[in-house]
Parts: structure tokens; sequence; C-alpha cells
């Protein structure tokens, strides 16, 4: 399924077989993707799918029941050093100021003075000054959760719901960080979210995932080839329209939907349909075509 | 290991828990100083003996780890620090040794300010031998005891409030079940064999040189017990 694409193609990180069960229930279950560098990887699946499961085993956080995981190419535990996370929510000391909170972490995660100026300006906090994290709304502790994991230059950043909780100018602060630190210093990136339309204005490869499964793993090129192009009718009186057109149209392509009539695969006849809704004398008031979002492909497949 | 040291110690003195209870240490230590000197000036070997024991340490580091361990793990930084390569292990040795360099500075500190209020109410420390510094410094290693019991109780039950009373509550309630132990079996001597017995011990009296092996000896493996069962616990966690 998955086309290779021409760019860069060293792998930054491969699970296979990745599995963890907690007693007979499978929160992973045989997990096998892989990351490329360069790929921004959108992560999705429903609420309790295994998206954070899945992310914590990768980092080690824990334990796979079986299945291995490779970062940058090898199973040392010491490439996670090259690794960002946010992982669930911020992990921040309330009572430090932003800049704290980053020297502290740079002690561990390396990073000097300049590099911790230059990563606050980078996620919108280099004028806080000295307030205290735990006043901080919940978008600043995202930003500050992104710029602790920023800490050290790490090669793959993996953000777990990274756009929760922010307004819409600070998504598309989050959204535009994200495209110029992959684009200009090569950060890969594995974001799980449930913004699937946020999510598909920036990922180059998706993984969907349900009930501990990979279900799916497609280029972004790929998934819009996949995601159906229909044609939707809306006229004085749908049901005879429907009933006309299912002459013209094969049965599995056509289908009667709040109260409009939807034709899958078809965009090229259009106008041949409007012809015969209006030569039969069916007024048509709602004609055009419209392409299956992202958030629909997924419930498709996810149910 | 290294880094992580250096991280525990800035992370460490910036919390302001650890001043509160490094100044509440020393308000314990010159409270026993005053009702120790209130009236007769005592004499000065079981006053320098009884100075870590009244300074009430104890309480405060079985509240003041759990706070520590159990703020790092609810806010998560123990897991991302997991995810960024270091073993549980260093992560759980790097906070023992802060967690008993903190203990240290803080006995040795509430030491000199009691040696130096008792000075100041005419105390006499002449008649000092080595074996009231080694009751000192024994007294610094059992509570030893007390942190690694607590980081012990903060691993296995991840919360402040049940971590801070089974630190506190655990410990002074096995000598109660030792006693009904010894009943049943008619040997008199098994509480002495538990590590509280051993402050009191240390705090009012010279000991035996059996005495003073016994309490080492036991330390040690009472300290190696706690240290042992937080490392297959936190080996083993999911976080």
């Amino acid at each position: 399924m998955i086309q290779n694409e021409v760019k860069n193609t060293n792998v930054v990180l491969k699970t296979s077989g990745l599995s963890k069960h907690y007693g007979s229930k499978k929160s992973l279950d045989n997990v096998s993707i892989t990351i490329n560098q360069g790929d921004i990887y959108g992560l999705i699946g429903k609420n309790g799918a295994g998206k954070t499961t899945f992310m914590k085993t990768c980092l080690g956080m824990v334990q796979a029941t079986s299945g291995t995981c490779q970062i940058l190419g090898s199973n040392d535990p010491k490439n996670l050093r090259k690794v960002g996370a946010l992982i669930e929510t911020p992990s921040i000391y309330g009572g430090l100021s932003a800049k704290k909170n980053l020297k502290i972490f740079s002690k561990i995660y390396g990073g000097t003075d300049a590099d911790i100026n230059r990563i606050l300006n980078l996620v919108g906090l280099g004028n806080v000054g000295n307030r205290k994290a735990q006043k901080f709304s919940l978008g600043m502790r995202q930003r500050l959760g992104i710029a602790i994991a920023l800490l050290g230059n790490p090669k793959l950043l993996i953000l777990d719901e990274p756009i929760n909780g922010l307004d819409p100018a600070g998504i598309k602060e989050i959204r535009d960080l994200i495209i110029y630190l992959n684009k200009e210093e090569g950060v890969t990136f594995l974001i799980s979210s449930h913004l699937l339309d946020e999510l598909g204005k920036i990922a180059t490869k998706y993984g969907f995932i349900n009930d501990g499964q990979l279900l799916e793993e497609v280029t972004a090129n790929e998934l819009r080839d996949l995601c159906e192009k229909k044609i939707i009718i809306g006229t004085k009186d749908n049901q005879k329209a429907y009933n006309l057109l299912c002459q013209y149209v094969n049965s599995n392509d056509i289908t009667f939907t709040n109260n409009n009539v939807e034709i899958k695969n078809n965009d090229d006849k259009i106008c041949q349909y409007n012809k015969i809704l209006v030569e039969n004398g069916i007024a048509v008031n709602k004609l055009y075509n419209r392409s299956q979002s992202l958030e629909e492909y997924f419930i498709e497949k996810v149910g | 290991m290294g880094s992580l040291l250096s991280y525990e110690y800035k992370k460490t003195f910036s919390t302001k828990a650890i001043y509160i209870c490094s100044l509440l240490t020393f308000a314990f230590t010159i409270l026993n100083g005053i009702l120790s000197c209130n009236g007769e000036i005592p004499h000065g070997n079981e006053y320098f003996i009884g100075i870590l024991s009244g300074c009430s340490l104890d309480l405060i580091l079985a509240i003041l780890i759990p706070i520590l361990f159990c703020t790092e793990m609810d806010i998560g930084c123990i897991k991302i620090m997991i995810g960024r390569g270091y073993t549980r292990k260093n992560i759980l040795f790097s906070k023992i040794i802060m967690s008993n360099i903190y203990m240290i500075i803080i006995a040795l500190a509430s030491f000199l300010i009691g040696i130096a209020y008792g000075s100041v109410r005419g105390v006499s420390y002449t008649n000092i031998t080595g074996k009231h510094i080694l009751n000192a410094l024994l007294e610094i290693f059992v509570y030893m005891i007390i942190v690694n019991c607590s980081i012990f109780f903060s691993v296995l039950t991840q919360s402040k409030a049940f971590a801070i009373a089974a630190s506190i509550l655990v410990p002074a309630l096995i000598p109660s079940i030792l006693q009904l132990v010894e009943k049943l079996i008619k040997f008199n001597k098994l509480h002495d064999y538990w590590y509280v017995s051993f402050m009191g011990s240390l705090g009012n009296n010279i000991l035996k040189n059996s005495e003073y092996t016994r309490i080492f000896i036991f330390t040690l493996i009472y300290n190696a017990i706690f240290i042992t069962l937080s490392y297959l616990i936190i080996k083993r966690k999911d976080f």
C-alpha cells in the first residue's frame, strides 16, 4: 500500500509486531509502522484506540509484551536521547517559570542558555518573564511541554495530541512551528490528534489505529486518492430523483442519504445526471462535487 | 548518571518544600534544645547524643520524601526521563542518592545548630568521646532507612497521601506487631531489631560495641531491602 516516495528514506522509527497486553486486553496488537526521516506521521484513532500506548511503548515508558521498536536504526536506548516527546499532559514544574523549567530539564536533555532562549521564542513563550507555569493557560502549558521536548535538538518529536486545548490562533502557531521544524531543521514528527482536519493540513503519512491494531498506513498522496469523491444532488422530490438515477448508476454507487442523493465515483457525469433529471421534470436545487474529508474517511475506517 | 544527579540537585533545591522542611527541622532542634536546657543544664554528653533524635527529622523526612518523589510521578517527569533513554535504575538511584545527600546535609546542619544552642545555654562538651560521635553518625545512618523506606512507599503507592501515611504509620506499627510475635514465640528481643528502636537507643545511651555492630548491620540490611524492593517495583512499572 505504501509507495516509496522520492525523498531521504532513512528510517527514523520502525516497529515490528509491537504488542502490549494487559491481561487478556490487547492495548496494542502487532503494530508495525515505519517513519522515514522528514515525515510528519499522523497517528489517527478513536479514544482508547491505542495511540498513546503505542507512543509510550516506542519510548520505553510502557514495556512491550512482544515486538520491537527501533529508533534511528537500532534498539539502543541511548538513541532516545535524540527523541523529544510530549505525552498526555505536559510534564512541567508549576512553581517555576518557563525559563527555569527549561534550565532544569536542560541538565538531562541538553541545551545551553542560548538554546533555551531560542526555543522559548520559537514556541511563543519568549515574553512570559518570571510568571510561574502553574499560572499558564492550557495552551501555554502545551507550548512549554513542546519547548521541553525540543531541548537537545531532537531528530524525532513524538507529540500526543499537541493541539488539545489550544485556541485557533494557538493551533495555527503550533502547526506553523511543526512545519518550520520539519522543513528548516529536518525534524521528523509522530503526531496523534483528534482534530483530523488540522492533522490533514500537515501530515505526510497516516496510520489508522483501532482497538490496538493498525488498520492502514497510507501516504498523504495516497489518502487524497482514496478519499472518495461524490456528487451531491438535491431536488424537490429526492425519492423520485433517486429512483430515476438508479436506472443509470451502479446500485453500489448511489445512496439516498439525509434527503440528498449521493453518487460515488462518477464525478465526470455530473452534467449528464443534471440533464436526466431536468428532462424528466425534476427540478434540481442542489448539485455539486464533494470530496470525502479525512474525518469522514476515518469514521468509515473505524466505525 | 552525572547529568541525572545534576538535574536532581537543581530540581531539589528549587523546591519550596525543601526549605520549609529544613526550617522546621532547625526549629524543632532549637525547641528540643530549649526543652532540654529548661531548668538544670544537662550533661554535655547526654545533650550531644539527644540532638538528632529530638529534631523530628524522621517525621519531616517521612513527609518530604514522598512529596518530592510523588510530585515527580504526578507531573510525569519520570516517564519523560525514561522516554529520553535514561534507565529506570539510574533514575531511581539518582533520587535515592540526592535524597540521602539532602538528609545528611540537614542532619549535620541541625546537629551543628543544636550544639551551638547548647553552647549558648552553657552546655559543656568536654566529656564527649568517640562513642558519642559514633552515636550521632549511626543516627544519621539510621535516617537513611527512613529516606529509603519513604522512597519505597512512594514507588509502591504512587500517591503522596498514601506514601506519607505509610512512611509514618508502618514503621510505627511494626514494633507493636513484633511485640505480639515475641509473646507467641517467646523471644523477648525481637523489637530491638527494628530500626525504630535503634533511634531510641542511640539517642539516650552510649552502647556496647556489640550493640553498635548490630545496629550497623541491620541498618545496612534494611537499607538494602528497601532499595532492592524499590528497584524491583520501578523496573516493572509502566508509566
